[in-house]
């Protein structure tokens, strides 16, 4: 049985190189998150609508779609990724960045929904009687709307980090299945899985899947009893 | 003496258009009318929160609004001290920081007055949601005084406590204007309860103003006696405790001004309030009776000596204005007042029962 | 594959009236679905290593195991680069700037076969890590046709499909085994109607087809 878990160097990079996407996606999708979820709790503006159909296509797109669209923009013929190809030399497809940048789209929006939601609930009234008292727009937003709608700025952190860890589809597509580089927990049950005689493999990739899917749950509802829990002490 | 705030607003509004022009002295004024008909509009225009569609709002030679010159200063620029009906104060925070968040590092001794003067010490640590309805009200008159507030706008202030409590915040409401000087603009629909802290009153109906002035001289006007009729009007003496008549359980009242001397009920008074207390009693128009002799053999503690000075007919209703050392209005019917002859400087007397009196 | 095995699905369903459906994935993947459950009627595989495997969990008729076709591997680049012939034998790895496409090795036939080639041609040390694994030919083909590669290798035929890669050179065949798609009958569908679905496959009128297709008949 213990041979069973006896995890391979390239599982323990698939798994690293998991966190270290999710992690870093989740940084930087977060105060994205917050600014769009912002604009579209609390204000009106011509073509609201359509910006909120093109930021959740990717909830509803298969993410295999989603990630040949990116390699449509982001690859080397594509409008941005030209750009880079031929200015820097650099390239957007098929790297680590890829990854990345797969996991932020799929993931923003979940995360703006959650922001959105939270921001709405917070009571515009209160941060008018901060304007009242001589508060700045910024400073409204910072002490009043952000701390009232923390538990979905957390919620959101969590989701954006959970998506990114389940993200196959547009991964595979647009940052490819490379090893060390590229092959993300998800990727890494897939090639296993393709292969006969590597159940093993599977498995222990799976068991950790599970755990951190779980794990990332629990801390954010740890998390949001707690901020409930300050507020109300 | 220059005004504390000086306006002119026009705001269109969807049942009516707002337009009122008016100076505010620094004193505490009260914004009396319907609901719906301007009031909290007008205290809007004044803290920024609404611009009207054209006027000028000066506060202590400071132009707010000038829509001429096309100056706007902002809702945070306006040192508009704003105490909402639902108090808002920050559910997140303490009482300590909330009333700390218009200004982090307020005067120590002010701070320590305004927490004295309010009786909020106790509630610094709690959260909002851990204090009275009161409370949160001393609390946001707190936190509006401390940010620097140049004027305290209150908007319903007794709507949301039940009777006993809304009594509870008008000597605070006195106290503030003594000692931090401030100009308070009040608006309430409750006209008892803004009597009880003032004489000064704007008349608000449909956006318009009515009048601007004491209570007793507005009362002068046949529309502004309409106004106040509809929304149930009180008579307001002014006078101080002269003696308590423990046996009786009745308290004397009598005036500075004049012969006036009425006898109230202990309770509506309480007990322990001192010699010379100065009070104002509150009676309805149509809980007064007249007549033209002195009544023996009657219930009544109170028949009060006067002289008519005017009669006002509507609908078949007299408002006989009485001189009784403060002009009062008493409420008749035609019939009443034609059969018994109540004309301009008859002697009557003014009848009525200790019960019907409010006394603050 | 997936052209010419639907063309030919087509003129049998036209000729016979007998409804095919078609399920594609790379033969590795295809294996591992029948392990697993899956119940098709005739299994076409890109190489021999999976059909043997499915022999040996007694999944598939044994003497049903039937060379249909053979192909070449080609080396691609995109049709716009500079590069146009190149011998596969030269220094190969000099020959292209950043990764490989090739299928994933592991369970992509044409790739297990590229792999091969390289590693016979004494490039395996310096690409190893070089390669750009694709979940199946048609990916392979596809990251070429995109320029996110510089030089892929796929099937000849793949290759003659696209109009967006050119060719530069054929794998020299003694580099790699041979290539052969092999056609097999499952054990549980192994009646009347899947042999006659089978023989057509080897029929003169499929070797027409198959040749259109750019494919070699043995």
């Amino acid at each position: 049985m213990s041979e069973l878990f006896k995890y391979t160097a390239s599982e323990w990079s698939a798994i690293q190189l998991s966190l270290y996407v999710a992690l870093i996606c989740a940084v930087i999708t977060l105060p994205l998150a917050i600014v769009v979820g912002w604009f579209l709790a609390r204000k009106k503006f011509f073509g609201k609508s359509v910006l909120e159909g093109i930021i959740h296509l990717p909830l509803v797109l298969p993410p295999i779609t989603t990630g040949y669209l990116l390699l449509l923009v982001f690859g080397n013929r594509g409008v941005i990724g030209k750009f880079f190809y031929e200015t820097f030399g650099i390239q957007i497809a098929f790297s680590f960045y890829a990854a990345v940048i797969a996991a932020i789209f799929v993931s923003f929006p979940l995360v703006t929904r959650s922001i959105r939601l939270s921001i709405e609930l917070v009571d515009q009234k209160l941060e008018e009687a901060a304007r009242t008292l001589g508060a700045s727009n910024l400073r409204v937003f910072f002490t009043i709307t952000l701390p009232l709608a923390l538990p979905g700025v957390i919620s959101g952190f969590i989701l954006s980090f959970a998506r990114s860890l389940g993200e196959f589809g547009a991964t595979i597509s647009f940052a490819g299945n490379i090893e060390g580089k590229t092959q993300t927990l998800p990727l890494a049950i897939f090639s296993e899985m393709q292969v006969p005689g590597q159940e093993a493999s599977t498995m222990r990739l799976v068991v950790v899947s599970v755990i951190l899917s779980l794990l990332a749950m629990i801390a954010a509802e740890f998390l949001n009893k707690r901020v409930i829990k300050s507020k109300t002490a | 003496m220059t005004p504390a705030l000086s306006f002119h607003i026009k705001l269109q509004r969807k049942d009516f258009t707002l337009d009122v022009k008016a100076d505010i002295p620094n004193w505490i004024t009260g914004i009396f009318g319907p609901s719906g008909h301007g009031k909290t509009s007008l205290l809007n225009s004044i803290a920024g929160i609404v611009t009207p569609d054209s006027g000028y709002i000066h506060l202590n030679g400071d132009i707010l609004l000038d829509t001429n010159k096309k100056k706007n200063v902002k809702i945070r620029q306006r040192r508009v001290g704003y105490v909402f009906q639902d108090e808002r104060l920050f559910p997140h925070y303490t009482i300590r920081k909330n009333l700390l968040y218009g200004e982090k590092n307020p005067d120590p001794e002010l701070f320590n007055e305004v927490v004295d003067t309010l009786q909020i010490a106790h509630l610094l640590n709690k959260k909002p949601e851990q204090c009275s309805g009161g409370e949160k009200q001393r609390a946001a008159i707190g936190r509006a005084i401390i940010s620097g507030s140049k004027i305290l706008l209150m908007d319903e202030p007794f709507s949301a406590l039940d009777v006993n409590l809304r009594r509870e915040i008008i000597p605070y409401l006195n106290r503030v204007h003594q000692k931090f000087s401030l100009p308070i603009l009040i608006v309430s629909h409750d006209l008892p309860d803004l009597l009880s802290l003032t004489d000064n009153l704007l008349l608000l109906k449909n956006g318009q103003l009515l009048g601007h002035g004491k209570f007793t001289d507005l009362l002068d006007r046949p529309e502004n006696l309409e106004l106040m009729h509809e929304s149930g009007w009180y008579n307001v003496m002014h006078l101080s405790v002269f003696a308590h008549l423990e046996s009786k359980n009745m308290v004397l009242l009598k005036s500075n001004k004049s012969n006036l001397q009425i006898q109230a009920l202990t309770q509506t008074i309480g007990k322990d309030v001192a010699i010379n207390q100065a009070l104002k009693v509150l009676i309805k128009p149509e809980s007064i009776a007249l007549s033209k002799e002195p009544v023996q053999n009657i219930s009544l503690r109170n028949q009060v000596e006067g002289t008519m000075k005017d009669v006002l007919l509507k609908d078949g209703l007299a408002f006989c204005i009485v001189d009784i050392g403060e002009n009062i209005i008493v409420e008749v019917t035609e019939v009443s007042q034609k059969s018994m002859c109540l004309e301009k400087g008859q002697r009557v007397y003014c009848l009525f029962k200790s019960a019907s009196l409010k006394i603050y | 594959m997936t052209n010419v095995v639907s063309e030919l699905a087509e003129i049998y369903k036209t000729e016979n009236d007998v409804d095919i459906k078609l399920n594609f994935a790379s033969s590795g993947t295809l294996a591992r679905q029948i392990e697993q459950g899956a119940q098709p009627s005739v299994y076409i595989s890109a190489n021999e290593k999976w059909v043997d495997y499915l022999i040996n969990m007694d999944l598939v008729v044994p003497e049903s195991k039937e060379k249909v076709v053979g192909t070449s591997l080609a080396v691609i680049v995109p049709s716009d680069s500079e590069t146009d012939t190149i011998t596969f034998s030269d220094h190969f790895p000099e020959k292209f700037n950043g990764r490989l496409s090739i299928g994933d090795p592991k369970h992509v036939p044409a790739g297990d076969y590229a792999w091969k080639a390289i590693e016979s041609g004494g490039y395996a040390d310096v690409l190893y890590d070089r390669i750009l694994p694709a979940k199946d030919v048609r990916s392979a083909l596809m990251v070429v046709e995109l320029g996110e590669v510089e030089m892929g290798i796929v099937y000849k035929t793949d290759a003659l499909k696209s109009k967006k890669v050119k060719i530069v050179s054929i794998v020299p065949e003694e580099l790699h085994p041979p290539i052969g798609f092999y056609a097999s009958i499952l054990k549980n569908k192994n009646n009347e109607q899947t042999g006659l679905f089978y023989n057509f496959l080897t029929s003169k009128e499929a070797k027409d087809i198959w040749i259109k297709h750019g494919f070699k008949i043995e």
